[in-house]
């Protein structure tokens, strides 16, 4: 793959069953809705690459699987992510009280600085609305997450979502608050990229990115 | 399948539901929601999360029912999805968090390794593990992504072989693709996976191509144990390695984690336990006041009960008492009865005698009456007296008329008369006396008739009435 970029950021979309989270990626890479998908078993993978405040950013993106008992079998996808799209399906509280449970996963098995974004997805289906706007908002909030509603089905806000959580990394590494040399040896970043960009510019063709997941 | 299966409760219902609709969702009797592809693959998985409480229903399952569903009536593809499950050993790559599936991807790369050393070491370079590719493979049995035609000869295979044909098939896709995969960098092996694997066998040229590639691969049972055993002293090894600290701490966090569900179970549980003793004791209030509500009634019961049978008791004496005073009032009156007719009777006696006496008398009187008038007839002077009438109409003419003669005969006669008449005054006297006294008789007689009908009437009634309610009484208490 001849693409180029500054950085590489590893994603994973995680939420319950029926949430959206393959259709989600798909939009995203894509750029359309993905009419009769099979549910996802075990996980999947996509990779885009963005453009966010100047900066080409290659997101690689694991879409898991969203039942229960798959989290032995997502876990190791949880290491070394930077970022994290935690969905929710605006029409089912179910799905919203388990965000907890995949809110403690994510921080007890991903690096304690991962960067999650609250997606309420198929806000295109607001008659069927269980999970008030204002109720999720206060919950991002008090758990010092990023919030949007999306919709895999129109797009919206499913680019803004993915590209948000990316700037916000980006960000922190800018601001020092994110070492990615540091975070190498424990919880990986997409760090080849990383490093590069440490070392005076040179080649953009990428060396492998190093991934030990 | 058995509806008893089918009506046990499984609490994973909606997502069975969620998953049956992304199931084949582009296969024609899979598509509708609601339709009989859709409703049979719902009853089998909904069935088996009933019929195996341990693995419940597993994302995954889904893809092998429909394929079973296509080649089967319902009851069969759940008995052979069970088969499969059980016997052929497919649930264990579910249990325990997947450990004996992750065993499965290190026999497949070791057998790489030994089968295609070459793309082996290109995956190793690239960081690319078989959990990544061979995951969905192997949880669905290759059912998800190939086309049906290449799935349902995987599944025959998988049925006459056993469960290790899908390290063949996974071989055989692996070394079918080995140049593409050779030129590909991490993403793009993953993509390939994704996309041109499954669509090269869209052509059956391929797929059967495939398919004899991969029986014609012999993996010995010896090898893959030989790999199994390798795993588990590797993952040993790992757990020994691990730095100590490291080690307590991923297992503090691991700890850490099964305490925060324990602990969340632990408040739920107490909760439902709080909830339901509340409950509980709630009923058992409930219960107890309607026994203490029974109990109130019982003992009213039973004192009625003693209360009818004292009044039972009571009327039972009182009803002996009427019964012995009828009885007595009865005998009093039948012999006062007998006694005033006894009186009757003398009385009636008493009558014919004085009537007698009374026609003796009179006829007496008449033949004396007669003596006299044959005698006056006889004596001239005083027959003029007589006759006309019989009665003594002239008397003072034949006073005159027969002077001294019958002066003494007149006075004898005269007194003679006046005594009888005497007599018969006394004699009328009597009679009325008697008529009287039968009068009195009589009216004594109604009066004691009257109280006899009377008592009679009246105790009977009472009798009757107490009995009644005795019976009555007894009765109900006998109920």
């Amino acid at each position: 793959m001849s693409e180029t970029y500054d950085f590489l950021f590893k994603f994973l979309v995680i939420g319950s069953a029926g949430t959206g989270k393959s259709c989600l990626l798909h939009q995203f890479i894509e750029n359309k809705f993905k009419q009769d998908s099979n549910h996802t078993i075990g996980v999947e993978f996509g990779s885009r690459v963005v453009n966010v405040g100047g900066k080409t950013v290659k997101l690689q993106i694991w879409d898991t699987a969203g039942q229960e008992r798959f989290r032995s079998v997502t876990r190791s996808y949880y290491r070394g992510a930077a970022g994290a799209l935690l969905v929710y399906d605006i029409t089912s509280r179910e799905t919203y009280n388990a965000l907890t449970n995949w809110l403690t996963d994510a921080r007890t098995l991903a690096s304690p600085n991962i960067v999650i974004i609250l997606c309420g997805n198929k806000k295109d289906l607001d008659a069927d609305r269980e999970v008030t706007f204002l109720e999720a908002s206060r919950f991002a909030q008090e758990n010092e997450l990023m919030f949007l509603e999306t919709s895999a089905l129109t797009g919206e806000n499913v680019e803004e979502a993915f590209l948000k959580c990316a700037r916000t990394i980006l960000n922190k590494i800018e601001s020092g608050e994110l070492d990615p040399e540091r975070m190498g040896s424990g919880i990986q970043y997409g760090d080849a990229s990383l490093r590069q960009l440490r070392q005076p510019r040179s080649t953009t063709a990428q060396t492998k990115q190093q991934c030990n997941c | 399948m058995g509806h008893s299966d089918l009506e046990g409760e499984s609490p994973q219902d909606s997502a069975i539901t969620r998953d049956i609709n992304r199931t084949f969702p582009a296969h024609d009797y899979f598509k509708d929601t609601g339709g009989d592809g859709q409703d049979s693959l719902y009853k089998i998985c909904k069935a088996y999360s009933v019929y195996d409480e341990e693995i419940g229903y597993c994302q995954g399952q889904s893809f092998l029912a429909a394929v079973l569903l296509l080649h089967m009536p319902e009851e069969q593809a759940f008995s052979v999805l069970v088969k499969i499950m059980f016997d052929y050993g497919l649930r264990e790559l579910f249990k325990q968090n997947f450990e004996d599936l992750h065993c499965k991807f290190f026999q497949l790369e070791r057998l790489m390794q030994e089968y295609i050393p070459d793309l082996y070491n290109h995956f190793l370079n690239i960081s690319l593990e078989a959990h990544m590719y061979a995951s969905q493979w192997f949880l669905t049995l290759f059912t998800a992504k190939f086309p049906l035609y290449m799935v349902f000869h995987i599944i025959d295979l998988l049925l006459c072989e056993g469960i290790s044909v899908i390290f063949n098939v996974a071989l055989a896709l692996l070394k079918t693709s080995k140049d593409d995969l050779l030129q590909t960098d991490f993403e793009g092996a993953l993509k390939f996976f994704r996309v041109p694997v499954p669509k090269r066998y869209r052509s059956e040229e391929n797929a059967k191509k495939l398919m004899e590639l991969a029986c014609s691969m012999k993996i010995s049972q010896k090898k893959l144990k030989k790999f199994e055993k390798e795993y588990h002293t590797m993952r040993e090894q790992q757990a020994q390695q691990e730095a100590p600290i490291e080690r307590y701490e991923r297992e503090n966090r691991r700890l850490q984690e099964a305490n925060m569900r324990l602990e969340q179970e632990n408040d739920d549980l107490a909760h439902e336990l709080v909830s339901s003793k509340i409950a509980l004791r709630k009923d058992l209030d409930n219960a107890e006041e309607k026994a203490d509500a029974l109990n109130k009634e019982l003992l009213m019961t039973k004192q009625k009960l003693v209360d009818s049978e004292d009044e039972k008791r009571r009327l039972e004496i009182e009803s002996g008492q009427l019964k012995e005073m009828c009885r007595r009032e009865l005998d009093k009156s039948e012999s006062e009865i007998k006694k005033n007719g006894s009186i009757i009777g003398e009385y009636k006696q008493i009558c014919s005698q004085l009537s007698e006496r009374l026609e003796k008398q009179q006829t007496a009187n008449k033949g004396e009456l007669e003596k006299i008038r044959q005698k006056v007839e006889g004596c001239e002077k005083c027959s003029v007296l007589f006759n006309k009438e019989g009665r003594l109409k002239v008397v003072s003419v034949a006073k005159e008329g027969s002077e001294e003669d019958t002066d003494e005969e007149k006075e004898a006669l005269k007194n003679q008369l006046r005594e009888m008449e005497l007599e018969l005054a006394q004699t009328k006297l009597q009679l009325v006396e008697a008529e009287c006294k039968i009068q009195d008789l009589e009216h004594h007689l109604g009066l004691a008739l009257n109280e006899v009908q009377a008592a009679k009437k009246t105790w009977f009634n009472r009798t009757l009435s107490s009995i009644k309610t005795v019976t009555g009484a007894q009765g109900k208490e006998t109920t």
